[in-house]
């Protein structure tokens, strides 16, 4: 394979993983763009081996050690720092996020109520939309051992709920590690890149030639 | 530090930096890098290039404290 075909396909990979990220985020799946980054990487490790006119010489690999191994110790006390802040913020809460799922089951008629029984859920009031047309609504009561469910729905709903008592992060709090995560990774590309500059320069990777 | 007399061997047997990277399967860049003291050579590049003229290592490099 010739080099710049490998960077073409190189290219297209680069472009895929951003749409698995975007679907990623807009299905809630992490598994899409974990597992998408993983083939991808695999794939770009197989297509390198098989370049043919790749002229990567002992001072290019000298270039790339370096710039790897100065990449990973600079990331690697931004990474800890970072983690360990995020750390003492989740544990200065109470622990014991939990999903806790509740099945609506199908109503004989609408607006039935429905019991469930050995609940146990903090209190917490939502509205999810089923579909444009049919809506529930549940009401959880504080420490109830028993949560009540109106509902018109006409088909059988799992709902992840996501406890959350004051005392505890707010789940509005959370989309900041998201951005912290953005960060991180953004960083380790700018410090890759500034690292890659420094060491081909100290190598002479631009240096004229005088002949 | 590292000194070398590539320049000079490489005048001697009328060789550019392109030809002198392509006989020992580098870059030219590495070559340039070489002549200019910022990249000390691996050991078996040192020794294919010895070889490549005929001379010996210390020939070609020499080391001043």
């Amino acid at each position: 394979m010739k080099q710049n075909n490998f960077y073409i396909i190189i290219g297209i990979i680069g472009l895929v993983e951003v749409l698995l990220f975007w679907e990623s985020i807009q299905s809630s799946n992490p598994f899409i763009v974990g597992v998408g980054f993983v083939a991808g990487a695999l794939l770009y490790f197989i297509l390198r081996r098989k370049v043919t006119d790749c002229c990567a010489d002992e001072r290019q690999n000298l270039i790339d050690m370096k710039t790897a191994s100065a990449t990973l110790k600079a990331f690697w006390v931004s990474f800890f720092s970072v983690n360990l802040a995020t750390v003492v913020y989740v544990f200065s809460a109470s622990l014991g996020f939990q999903n806790i799922i509740v099945s609506i089951p199908e109503p004989s008629e609408a607006n039935t109520m429905y019991e469930a029984g050995n609940s146990l859920i903090h209190g917490i009031n939502f509205t999810r939309p089923l579909t444009d047309n049919y809506s529930v609504a549940i009401t959880i009561h504080q420490n109830a051992t028993d949560a009540i469910y109106y509902t018109n729905a006409t088909k059988m709903e799992v709902i992840n709920v996501f406890p959350a008592p004051p005392e505890m992060i707010a789940i509005s709090h959370l989309g900041i590690f998201g951005v912290i995560q953005i960060l991180l990774l953004v960083l380790m590309l700018f410090i890759y890149v500034a690292f890659r500059i420094y060491y081909s320069h100290k190598f002479g990777e631009w240096d004229d030639d005088e002949e | 530090m590292m000194k070398n007399k590539i320049k000079v061997y490489r005048a001697m047997n009328d060789l550019t930096q392109e030809g002198l990277a392509q006989a020992l399967g580098v870059t030219r860049q590495t070559i340039l890098a070489i002549e200019k003291g910022k990249y000390d050579p691996s050991l078996e590049l040192a020794f294919r290039m010895a070889k490549y003229f005929n001379t010996t290592i210390e020939e070609i490099f020499t080391f001043e404290a």
